[in-house]
């Protein structure tokens, strides 16, 4: 079970799209959202489309690393398109006892089922082309302009980074005490939902206090090397904005306005 | 500074379990919606609501939604991460100033209380909005979900996590409160 999990999903590679700073694959991202969002006819989202493929393309991660991420979205995926099959009132086209499908429905919910494939396709390749470093990286000078409102930008990245280091130490111990608890007679995985809810406490205090334990000696480490919080830091890899993120920011800026273009006069 | 890193290095830790505690134990709660699955991802956030206030609990809270927004493959978790942050953020954030004013067994538990309701509260709207405007499911079909799905499920996810983070903060806070003791003591 423990195996299953896998944080973070990053490919190593050093194609174009890997190359851009983490910042610009986040605007990036939160750009084509929105582009998706507003556009609403057949021709913007043929662009989206062709735009998407050739960013998959030039990414070079294998189609079916791409693909995988959807695995999670089948149910959903279903749930979206059947829902709005047979809900949508309109002309009727086809009927089965209760189920009635109908021509508007049809193309709702093919366009809702696309929309949400788009969505989940090129917004994967945002974790599958960067590092989760890279991206809290990334994040921590994205929030730096809302420091001043007191957003804590230095001390949340630095948790994150701390929570995506400690994961696999964690899950290891968690394991570790569920055999322990287990070989004590301890049930996990049976029973009704308040016995299940029960089960957990035995796991739970020992976790927490062991986590506080690893907490404390890793505030000792970096206190030893004199950490003293984000002011004045220094990086040994310092992010860079380089021409091609311009160009690329640039390039999606233009596509949002192309989908607000085909929105209002298409 | 030396509280300062403490804090910072034991907030991330309570985000780590908080992922971790997210994607080990799962099970759905009411059978007739298999997709709303019960985890328990919140009770770290509520304890370190309860240890260092509702800020630091917003703090990990907003840590494990980047976290699941960045790993866990996007799409739904994009949208999964922004109702977690909101759903989650509100019961830490009224858990916390509540005990903060009422800083004792009873206040713990009207804490837990009142922030259990808010939160149910607050699913409402989120869900109203997010699923309808997300999914395109129309707002009639999401609105007769409410009262016999969402309400009940939030409820009862929220009391068992309440329940939970009653039973565990005792031992974990005495630990804590022995430590600093501890180290205090090799101090002199």
């Amino acid at each position: 079970m423990l195996k299953d999990i896998t944080i973070g999903q990053y490919i190593p590679g050093d194609s174009l799209i890997h190359l851009l700073d983490p910042r610009t694959k986040i605007l990036g991202a939160m750009a084509f959202i929105l582009a998706l969002f507003i556009a609403s006819g057949p021709e913007g989202y043929l662009i989206l489309t062709l735009f998407s493929i050739i960013i998959i393309i030039l990414s070079r991660i294998p189609t079916s690393f791409v693909l995988r991420g959807l695995k999670p979205l089948y149910y959903i995926l279903a749930f979206t398109v059947l829902l709005n099959f047979f809900l949508t009132p309109g002309v009727e086209i086809w009927r089965w006892k209760f189920l009635r499908l109908t021509e508007e429905g049809l193309r709702q919910g093919l366009f809702m089922g696309w929309r949400l494939l788009l969505l989940v396709l090129t917004t994967s390749l945002l974790t599958l082309t960067s590092s989760p470093i890279a991206l809290t990286d990334g994040i921590e000078r994205l929030l730096n302009p809302f420091k001043t409102i007191g957003v804590p930008a230095h001390e949340l990245a630095m948790m994150m980074t701390i929570a995506l280091r400690f994961i696999p130490t964690l899950l290891e111990e968690t394991d570790k005490i569920m055999k322990a608890q287990m070989a004590r007679g301890a049930e996990f995985e049976s029973g009704n939902i308040v016995q299940r809810a029960k089960g957990m406490v035995p796991l739970l205090v020992p976790l927490f206090i062991s986590a506080f334990r690893r907490a404390d000696e890793l505030a000792m480490a970096m206190e030893a090397r004199c950490y003293r919080g984000g002011e004045g830091r220094t990086r040994m890899k310092q992010l860079e904005m380089k021409k091609r993120d311009y160009y690329a920011l640039t390039l999606m800026g233009l596509l949002v306005i192309f989908a607000i273009y085909e929105r209002l006069c298409l | 500074m030396k509280d300062g890193t403490k804090k910072l290095s034991r907030l991330a830790v309570l985000s780590a379990l908080s992922i971790i505690l997210m994607f080990m134990v799962r099970f759905p709660l009411i059978p007739a919606a298999p997709f709303l699955e019960y985890e328990p991802g919140d009770v770290p956030a509520l304890i370190a609501a309860f240890l260092f206030g509702p800020g630091a609990g917003l703090l990990v809270t907003l840590a494990v939604s980047l976290v699941q927004a960045l790993t866990v493959s996007a799409g739904s978790g994009w949208i999964g991460a922004i109702m977690h942050f909101v759903a989650t953020g509100t019961m830490v954030v009224v858990a916390g100033s509540i005990y903060q004013r009422f800083h004792n067994f009873g206040g713990a538990l009207m804490a837990l209380i009142v922030s259990s309701l808010c939160m149910t509260t607050v699913m409402i709207p989120l869900n109203l909005f997010f699923t309808t405007k997300f999914m395109n499911v129309p707002v009639e079909a999401v609105r007769a979900m409410i009262f016999p799905i969402i309400v009940p499920f939030n409820l009862l996810k929220a009391t068992l996590n309440s329940c939970l983070t009653v039973v565990v903060y005792k031992p974990v806070g005495s630990f804590m409160r022995l430590e600093v003791q501890r180290t205090v003591g090799e101090g002199r």
